[in-house]
């Protein structure tokens, strides 16, 4: 019998093939989060997370928060929720500061924290979803609906500077970093 | 020439041949692996009862064109990486119960 | 909580999809209608069905800091939730309940993860797939997303039944596979109907300079499928499940790597 070509057996692997909740979530880290991945994550499975980069909601979200999002429509959305919506293909999550409802059109007033104007007014079609969790340093955290009085001075004084905006965040950095070094 | 390593699927799988490669799923992380046709011709003999040594005899050495000890090498190292990820047994006796699992369950 | 809440009747609706019928069943009344008017075109008017799931609503805010989807089995109870929802499920009785608030995402969410569990003892799955009905027959087009799953549902042409643009439902049928419209998607799939058609074939979307149709062999075809099955449970008996059914699928619905360019002319070689 005339015997064939040998090669040494071959093993291949593919971990955790079937699709769960988070390998969409891995997906968009790995590439840029545009709008419409947000949005088809969001109504395929419901959540979404998302990796904060920006200063626009200090100090209640800080760069490199990973805020959860559940998808919502209009109705559930309640002045003082951080919702998640989509404008010019950019993503952002700011916080609910009034509804404006005309019939049969519920409308929103968003503003981030630490901005000196609101955004202006989101169409109930621009919202994705809103933020449920914020992790941060691996705790979970639950996003207040009110701001305190001190936390309402700090984002004050930030949205007068951004260069003091980056001085916070660093000194938050090493304070988390010292936080994370006790904590292990 | 090597010892008598004796080899066994592992039952914490679902395993179908198609279009010529073995495709084998865990149950347990849902890896999936993909064994080739020399692999594959392993797996399906290892039926707990037989050693490497007698399958690398019997079924490649007959069907390709290798030197045993070439064969015997590649198949250790094979299978040594299947039990690695729990989807096959190896022993230095016979196999009867393919429910056992190396190492410790979760 | 341990004890599954017996149910309290008062107010149900019987949602079916492909051919599993499942009873929610509220003290809300409102809730109810609400359930009723969004899984309209799945509701049936029957009194009972074989799965019967007691909705216990609570306040918006909960407290659970682990927020990632699990389902898990011990002996016959099922237990799957999320941050916003809770369920248990008995499978000897076939009855559960599902503590959540009153909205829509949480209902829709425990009832996908539901199907996903029945449908892998039944020969089935839920697969990330836009799916569309023309001639009688089905195509599902599956991929990462991205991939354009919502473009090629959304340029789908009039005589095109579209089933959904994100999640399809597959079932083994006698003769082949069968992919049902259901209520679960976004946007587009408002459009989607409460019909089946047999499954034609499954392909695997790419975006590309040229509309072009390959076929996959059966290895890449698998690996194909089982990376955009949706399935939550780590069940091993039910992985192995679904693994199988995803080969026997395989086995009898061709599938193709499908490379298009985002405009209708890619509907002329499909159906």
């Amino acid at each position: 019998m005339r015997k064939g070509q040998y090669d040494p057996g071959r093993l291949s692997t593919e971990p955790k093939t079937l699709m769960s909740f988070d390998d969409d979530n891995r997906m968009l880290a790995a590439h840029t989060q545009k709008c419409e991945l947000v949005d088809e994550v969001l109504r395929v499975f419901g959540t979404v997370r998302l990796r904060v980069t920006g200063f626009s909601m200090l100090p209640s979200v800080w760069p490199g928060d990973t805020l959860i999002i559940l998808r919502r429509n209009i109705e559930g959305v309640a002045v003082g929720d951080i919702v998640l919506y989509c404008r010019e293909a950019r993503l952002f999550a700011h916080r609910v500061i009034s509804r404006a409802d005309s019939p049969g059109k519920p409308n929103i007033f968003v503003q981030g924290d630490a901005l000196p104007a609101p955004d202006g007014l989101i169409l109930w079609s621009e919202i994705l979803g809103t933020v449920s969790r914020i992790i941060r340093n691996g705790r979970y955290l639950e996003p207040s609906t009110r701001l305190r009085y001190y936390e309402r001075l700090i984002g004050s004084l930030i949205s007068r500077s951004q260069s003091l905006a980056r001085v916070v965040v660093f000194i938050h950095s090493i304070c988390s970093s010292a936080r994370c070094r006790e904590a292990w | 020439m090597s010892q008598n390593l004796y080899v066994a699927r592992s039952s914490a799988v679902a395993a179908r041949k198609l279009g010529g490669e073995m495709m084998i799923m865990s149950g347990r992380d849902s890896t999936l692996f993909t064994l080739d046709e020399v692999a594959t011709i392993i797996w399906e003999s290892a039926n707990g009862l037989v050693t490497l040594d007698e399958i690398v005899e019997s079924r490649i050495c007959a069907e390709f064109d290798v030197d045993p000890a070439s064969a015997a090498r590649d198949a250790k190292t094979l299978a040594e990486a299947l039990a690695q990820h729990g989807i096959l047994l190896i022993s230095r006796e016979p196999i009867l119960d393919s429910n056992a699992r190396i190492g410790s369950a979760k | 909580m341990n004890q599954l809440t017996p149910s309290l009747g008062g107010n149900g609706v019987v949602i079916k999809v492909g051919e599993l019928a499942v009873k929610l069943q509220t003290i809300d009344a409102e809730y109810c209608q609400t359930l009723r008017n969004h899984y309209d075109g799945f509701v049936e008017a029957a009194e009972h069905a074989e799965f019967d799931f007691n909705i216990e609503l609570t306040d918006s805010r909960t407290n659970n800091p682990d927020d990632d989807v699990k389902v898990t089995r011990r002996s016959t109870l099922w237990s799957f939730g999320r941050g916003d929802f809770q369920a248990e499920w008995n499978m000897a009785s076939n009855r559960g309940s599902i503590r959540q608030s009153a909205n829509l995402y949480s209902i829709d969410a425990a009832l996908r993860i539901f199907h996903t569990v029945m449908l892998a003892t039944r020969g089935g799955f839920l697969l990330h797939a836009a799916s569309a009905i023309r001639n009688g027959k089905a195509f599902l087009f599956t991929g990462p997303s991205g991939a354009g799953k919502t473009t090629i549902a959304s340029l789908a042409p009039a005589d095109a039944t579209l089933l959904t643009d994100e999640v399809s439902y597959v079932r083994k049928q006698s003769e082949g596979y069968t992919a049902f419209g259901t209520p679960f998607a976004g946007e587009l799939a408002k459009a989607g109907e409460n019909v089946s058609a047999p499954i034609s074939c499954l392909y695997l979307l790419t975006q590309g300079p040229a509309n072009r149709i390959e076929p996959l062999g059966a290895s890449d075809a698998v690996r194909a499928v089982l990376r955009n099955i949706l399935f939550f449970a780590e069940d091993p008996e039910l992985v192995r499940s679904v693994f199988q059914s995803a080969c026997q699928l395989v086995s009898c619905v061709p599938v193709c790597r499908l490379t298009f360019l985002p405009d209708s002319r890619v509907w002329e070689s499909i159906g």
